[in-house]
């Protein structure tokens, strides 16, 4: 599967036009000649076949060295690593926001169906989903750097500050940017689950028991709603990381996404490898994580 | 069966208000039940025997759901329809029982089965949760289920289908209620299994001198089981019975229609065909002003087609809503 993924991706970053040592030089001012890039190219071995040098990749790859990025020449996993707490921290904490508010208001929303509050939070549902998250990013930039200037609009921390204070200061509106659409989607999902749920045979029967409505829907509903939001979060893991790609870009947050950005840009091919290497493998975790949550919630999973 | 009366319903109706219409479920209905009486309540698909046996719980959908104005249901001198909710979970499970048709759908497939049984029992008793198991236990033993104490740990989706009911009939047994709505029981499960549920039942009955209501459309284990019938058609009751009176002397015609439906055991009978009844039920999204069955029925007059009868006593304890008995 990693195999796959890395070779497409291989033949299409060799399929952009320009590669690294045209980017190193810059189309500048023509005092760069022909031959100079020319000679760049074969110093760096761009002129070998695309195979030959996927396999030489490859090949380094499997002695764990995922190779030195062709614009900086520093290790790529270094790199990797020093940009990774961030990206984490952005996209660990929009998960968690957007799980607990989205799956909160999605579960209040279906209890109270055809209520006034449950009709706005649809409508509310059904805008942010439609937002493209760089234009929510974006318009918090616009309000909240040149309006009402409340929060920092790009990077991690202040110049010279290093609180935690100043960190959730910086985090606030990539992650509120970023979680908006997961929150809707969210909840959109759950209230779908939780009604499903809801009208089954033994809530009732949970009912006729005679304990509390509070018990019904906390011990018997949500555990039953929340199954297919597990799926939900398992998928949203590799989405949350594109859409990091562009939040960062943003903000200007050090994190991978901002690194993937200037891979593409300056055809590091290297770097551009090794990062799609990263994301894929995430996919694949996440994708095991999922699994592996079902049969830890679903009794009817772990005996077959 | 004594002749205390524990449970009165009074003129019961329930609409469901929809916003494309209303359905009128039950339409005045008005029984009583005895203590220790086994009340059958037969009828057709859509004829309210379920919607009017839930409503004196309140276990139906409000909204959209009505119990309608002039509607009272009396347990022990209180009238159930005006608690509060509050007021009426204290009845749920601990003085009225439910067993549900499916035992498929009726548990949480992802909570234990000894976890389902006690929670209504430490609710109601707030003992803990060692004692309620341990009673969940000797009742699951009583229900016949091998190996109780281990199959508390169960899920449902271990459980097979009749073990499953029986669970459902323990866990409804819990509280010691002193009435059980029997919602189909037997419905979901193959013939073998409903006999042994059926034996269960009777069991159950002489030893905790329950009152049972039993709904079904099972003419043949409602004779079998019941002390009384209540037969019922587009949400009213058309005629009420004890149970050998209304088998051997049906006075409505629509109750002689379902029991000259049922195939015959007899091998001389010549009948070659089935009889059935003609036509459908009434749609119920009108209050009811005439005879419902009119349409159907061979032997209605002009009468029937201007008036509702109303359910009234012809000979001793034989009711009947019809104009022409």
């Amino acid at each position: 599967m990693l195999l796959v993924i890395t070779l497409i991706v291989f033949l299409l970053a060799n399929l952009m036009p320009g590669d690294a040592a045209m980017a190193m030089f810059g189309s500048g001012d023509g005092s760069i000649t022909v031959e100079a890039i020319e000679q760049q190219r074969e110093n760096m071995g761009l002129n070998d076949p695309v195979l030959v040098r996927y396999f030489r990749w490859l090949g380094q790859l499997l002695k764990g060295d995922l190779g030195v990025s062709q614009v900086t020449f520093q290790p790529v996993w270094e790199m990797i690593q020093l940009r990774i707490g961030p990206t984490l921290l952005l996209m660990g904490t929009s998960l968690i926001l957007s799980i607990i508010i989205g799956v909160a208001l999605g579960i209040f929303s279906a209890v109270k169906q055809y209520s006034i509050a449950d009709y706005i939070l649809t409508i509310l549902s059904f805008i942010g989903r439609s937002l493209p998250i760089f234009f929510i990013g974006l318009i918090f930039v616009y309000f909240f750097a040149l309006k009402i200037p409340v929060f920092p609009t790009s990077g991690m921390h202040s110049m010279g500050a290093s609180g935690f204070a100043d960190l959730l200061k910086h985090l606030f509106l990539p992650c509120l940017s970023l979680s908006i659409l997961r929150i809707a989607e969210f909840m959109r999902y759950s209230r779908a689950s939780m009604l499903e749920v809801l009208n089954s045979d033994y809530i009732w029967t949970a009912r006729s028991k005679g304990i509390k409505e509070r018990a019904v829907l906390i011990k018997h509903a949500l555990h039953n709603a929340l199954i297919p939001i597990i799926t939900l979060i398992g998928i949203n893991i590799p989405v949350l990381f594109s859409g990091a790609i562009m939040i960062e870009q943003v903000f200007q947050w050090p994190g991978l996404g901002m690194l993937f950005n200037t891979a593409v840009t300056q055809r590091d091919q290297s770097l551009l490898m090794g990062l799609c290497l990263f994301s894929a493998i995430i996919v694949l975790v996440s994708n095991l994580l999922t699994d592996i949550a079902y049969a830890l919630v679903d009794p009817r999973i772990r005996y077959e | 069966m004594t002749n205390k009366i524990i449970l009165s319903v009074k003129d019961l109706s329930v609409a469901f208000h929809k916003r494309d219409g209303s359905t009128y479920a039950v339409n005045g209905i008005s029984y009583d039940l005895h203590e220790g009486e086994t009340l059958g309540i037969v009828g057709e698909s859509g004829c309210g025997k379920t919607v009017s046996s839930m409503a004196l719980l309140k276990l139906i959908s409000m909204p959209p759901g009505k119990i309608e104005t002039g509607s009272a249901i009396y347990k022990d001198g209180k009238d159930l329809v005006a608690l509060s909710s509050k007021e009426l979970r204290l009845y749920r499970g601990r003085e009225i029982a439910v067993i549900f048709q499916d035992p498929m759908t009726a548990f949480n497939q992802v909570m234990t089965i000894g976890d389902q049984m006690i929670e209504g029992y430490v609710e109601h008793f707030g003992c803990t949760r060692k004692d309620a198991l341990k009673e969940a236990e000797r009742l699951m033993d009583l229900t016949g289920i091998p190996a109780a104490k281990t199959r508390l740990k169960d899920y449902p989706s271990q459980f097979s289908g009749g073990m499953r009911q029986r669970a459902m009939i323990a866990m409804a047994l819990m509280c010691k209620p002193s009435i059980l709505i029997a919602d189909e029981p037997t419905t979901a499960l193959d013939v073998t299994i409903q006999s042994q549920i059926l034996d269960l039942m009777k069991d159950i009955r002489k030893e905790f001198g329950t009152s049972i209501m039993w709904i079904s459309h099972d003419l043949g284990v409602v004779a079998g089981l019941a002390d009384t019938v209540n037969v019922m058609y587009a949400g009213m009751i058309v005629e009420s019975a004890d149970v050998d009176e209304l088998y051997y002397n049906p006075l409505h015609p629509y109750t002689k229609g379902l029991l000259g439906s049922l195939p015959s055991t007899d091998i001389d009978n010549d009948q070659k065909r089935l009889k059935s009844i003609g036509g459908y039920p009434p749609i119920l999204s009108k209050k009811i002003e005439k005879c419902p069955f009119a349409d159907r029925c061979s032997e209605a007059t002009d009468i029937c087609r201007h008036g509702c009868p109303s359910l009234s006593e012809r000979t001793g304890q034989h009711y009947v809503a019809c104009f022409n008995v």
